[in-house]
């Protein structure tokens, strides 16, 4: 980022190149909806162009990136007078490993990807803060800390979300026919 | 930050897979214009930062030559648009029109100055104009009135209108020094050292002695005729002249001498001829009985001169 900002165009496309997939993941899972996924997108990535002279080397690429579209994403929530990214009633509890039912199988996970819808109407099903958690765990590849820092929360705030996520995910997925 | 490789032993791997068999491509035309947009912010900074910078004083400098020109152009035109007497005719929009162009009106004078140019001062042009000089400058530069000039525009050499605007004192040229014909001029008006000058009492016999013409352009202490209009001039001009006839009876033919008062008739001239030869003077009688015979020759008279 620090290249494009001095005026590499090469090293944009290598850095696009890199977290596009991920990044587009991570929207169009959190919206729901294709052309709201685009165009947010594309804002996310022209925020990032208009602000590349901001942008500090101390901070990962990947956390400020994210951080861009999470806040994008928030007002897009906000617009839509939706209530963005609420708390789970059970982020408190004790996550323990009798909550989490059994991984899927591969041929569930086969069966799950003629399905494209399936895993997009099991994440709806979650809060959005599991949901925002697990997108950034499975979609952007994030770690635990990472996660923790971008949403500004404790680490096992993170780790109960996802274990609360996952549960809810495995349940769902395997209820559809 | 790349994403970790799934490891088997993680407890969401199953999640992983999920994700990894349903993930949704980005749309080929969100990355055309996304990069787009990238190439093009930073042909917009190529354009504004560097250039701008480098090409800022360039553009600068022709702004500020530009004012500091026009600065000095006003600087150099405002005493001479100022002190011109057109400029208290003409409008202040010709004034501002010709503070931006060339000194076209001017051009005449400054030219005609320009050709003699003062040394080191570029004011010279200014200084020198016809509309600028002093009165007494102007009087000695103006020629006096001539056969050929006459005394219609005798009324222009008072020192007071002549510093003030008059149609009549457009051309220069008329006011400035003529250089070989109006030579003789600037001797009337100013002809001899202070201590040669003859007192005014004296000297207001002088044009009596002389012909009505030349009395009328070389009076010495006549430069109080230049304050006259045309009209009184004229009328001058024939006070003059009878003055001048009057003063040739007075002074017997026109010597401008008191001694000559005796020739102012014949009987006189002839009664003083007598005296010479009685006082034995006989060489001056003989000459102002030549004189006499000159202008009388045909007076009869009982006198005659004593055989040498």
């Amino acid at each position: 980022m620090l290249a494009y900002a001095g005026g590499d165009a090469a090293a944009f496309e290598q850095l696009y190149s890199r977290h596009k997939s991920a990044l587009y993941q991570f929207i169009f899972h959190s919206c729901n909806h294709e052309a709201t996924a685009r165009e947010l997108y594309q804002d996310v990535w022209l925020r990032v162009i208009k602000a590349r002279q901001n942008y500090q080397s101390q901070a990962p690429f990947n956390a400020w990136l994210y951080r861009i579209a999470r806040h994008r994403l928030i007002d897009h929530y906000r617009q839509q007078q939706r209530a963005p990214l609420t708390e789970s009633h059970d982020d408190n509890q004790p996550f323990t490993a009798t909550l989490s039912p059994l991984p899927l199988q591969p041929d569930e996970i086969a069966h799950l990807s003629e399905r494209a819808d399936a895993l997009q109407d099991a994440l709806m099903t979650l809060p959005d803060d599991q949901r925002e958690a697990v997108l950034l765990r499975h979609a952007a590849g994030m770690s635990v800390a990472e996660i923790a820092g971008l949403v500004d929360t404790g680490a096992e705030t993170v780790k109960s979300r996802l274990r609360y996520a996952v549960k809810k995910l495995r349940s769902c997925l395997r209820e559809i026919p | 930050m790349s994403r970790k490789p799934h490891q088997t032993q993680r407890p969401d791997a199953d999640i992983d897979a999920v994700f990894q068999a349903n993930q949704a491509d980005v749309p080929a035309d969100l990355d055309a214009s996304i990069l787009r947009a990238a190439q093009q912010a930073l042909s917009d900074d190529l354009a504004d930062n560097p250039p701008a910078q480098s090409a800022a004083p360039s553009s600068r400098l022709p702004q500020w030559f530009g004012l500091a020109a026009s600065i000095a152009l006003v600087v150099m035109l405002l005493p001479l648009m100022l002190q011109s007497p057109e400029s208290s005719l003409e409008g202040t929009d010709e004034f501002s029109q010709a503070s931006h162009t060339a000194p076209a009106p001017a051009a005449p004078e400054v030219i005609e100055h320009r050709q003699n140019p003062s040394p080191g001062t570029e004011q010279a042009p200014t200084a020198t104009t016809a509309n600028q000089l002093t009165p007494k400058a102007n009087l000695k530069s103006r020629p006096l009135p001539t056969a050929e000039s006459g005394w219609q525009n005798n009324d222009r050499l008072e020192p007071l209108e002549a510093m003030a605007p008059s149609p009549h004192s457009d051309n220069a040229q008329e006011r400035l020094p003529r250089p070989s014909m109006d030579a003789p001029a600037p001797k009337a008006i100013d002809p001899l050292p202070q201590a040669a000058r003859v007192p005014s009492s004296e000297v207001a016999i002088q044009p009596r002695s002389r012909p009505a013409g030349e009395g009328v352009t070389s009076v010495p202490d006549g430069m109080h005729r230049f304050s006259h209009s045309p009209t009184s001039v004229e009328a001058q001009m024939d006070a003059d002249a009878s003055d001048m006839a009057s003063g040739r009876l007075a002074t017997g033919g026109g010597s401008g001498d008191a001694r000559l008062a005796y020739r102012q008739s014949a009987e006189t001239w002839i009664g003083e001829i007598e005296s010479l030869t009685k006082r034995g003077l006989l060489t001056r009688a003989r000459q102002e009985y030549a004189e006499f015979r000159a202008v009388h020759p045909r007076y009869e008279t009982d006198f005659k001169l004593p055989e040498k």
